[in-house]
């Protein structure tokens, strides 16, 4: 089908990641569908083809922005990329949030809090723990590809920022 | 009791796109294969929109990497295929977002009344 083997040569516009993740699946939906709409008549066909053909372009370009956008400051795949957890969020054993950020006002509130024990509840409550580990640092890979970088990425990702990771 | 600064909630809720609301939408009464997909979100806008394969797939590729929902493999009679199906984060911002659809209307509702008044 000659519909399907141009759909699959514009297929390899998308990043390699994204075509080894969906391309075999989009190509299988697109022939279904090509299927379905030929039923219809060949100008049915064709408005077809040139819709996808459209959706495909910006979803390309769509794709290749969140790519390399990702990419700047992390060195793994945009698709699946999994990040190592930053030692900066990790709390030792025994040590508050408030001395782990090092908050000083509230340093002094706690310590006033853990006098009439209140402190404990407040802070140590899973609740809160979620609400802190959200707090967003760039996670370690950022860190790392930083480090690697070369001097003008790194420039880059200083002018640009750190991307945050949608993992973390 | 002491107060403390909240800090902004990260996965403050925005309002959702039409693409991302219907696969929600078509998810949310049973897990679907991308054409299957497709076929349901014609549906339920009576025609009005047709996603196209690289719009469907680029919606899916973001709401799996935000856990909105979950790849898995559907024993098919004929050949495996990749269905999809809703994780609770993801019915929870479908509900959100219905929620403040629901609001809009009534909002909106209340303002004609009020001109034809």
């Amino acid at each position: 089908m000659t519909l399907l083997r141009i759909y699959n040569r514009l297929l390899r516009l998308y990043p390699r990641e994204y075509r080894a993740s969906f391309g075999a699946e989009m190509s299988a939906v697109f022939a279904n569908a090509a299927r379905d709409r030929g039923r219809r008549g060949w100008i049915a066909t064709i408005c077809f083809f040139l819709a996808e053909v459209t959706g495909l372009g910006l979803a390309v370009a769509h794709e290749w922005a969140a790519k390399i956008a990702y990419l700047l400051s992390h060195s793994t795949s945009y698709i699946d990329g999994r990040c190592l957890p930053n030692p900066l969020l990790m709390r030792a054993p025994g040590v508050s949030w408030l001395q782990h950020y090092g908050w000083g006002a509230s340093d002094a509130a706690a310590a006033q809090g853990e006098d009439d024990g209140t402190a404990g509840s407040l802070w140590d409550g899973e609740g809160t723990n979620e609400q802190f580990g959200n707090r967003q640092a760039p996670c370690m890979n950022a860190n790392q590809t930083f480090a690697l970088a070369s001097p003008i990425r790194r420039l880059i990702i200083l002018i640009v920022g750190f991307r945050e990771c949608r993992h973390c | 009791m002491r107060q403390v600064a909240v800090q902004p909630d990260k996965s403050d809720p925005k309002p959702l796109t039409e693409p991302v609301l219907l696969i929600l939408m078509s998810l949310a009464s049973k897990p679907r294969h991308g054409y299957a997909l497709m076929r349901d979100i014609e549906d339920l806008s009576n025609g009005r929109v047709r996603l196209s394969t690289g719009t469907l797939y680029g919606a899916l590729r973001r709401l799996l990497a935000d856990h909105w929902i979950e790849r898995f493999e559907q024993k098919d009679t004929s050949r495996a295929k990749q269905a999809y199906k809703l994780m609770p984060a993801g019915r929870k911002q479908l509900e959100i977002e219905l929620d403040r659809m629901k609001q809009l209307t009534r909002a909106g509702t209340l303002r004609l009344r009020a001109r034809e008044a």
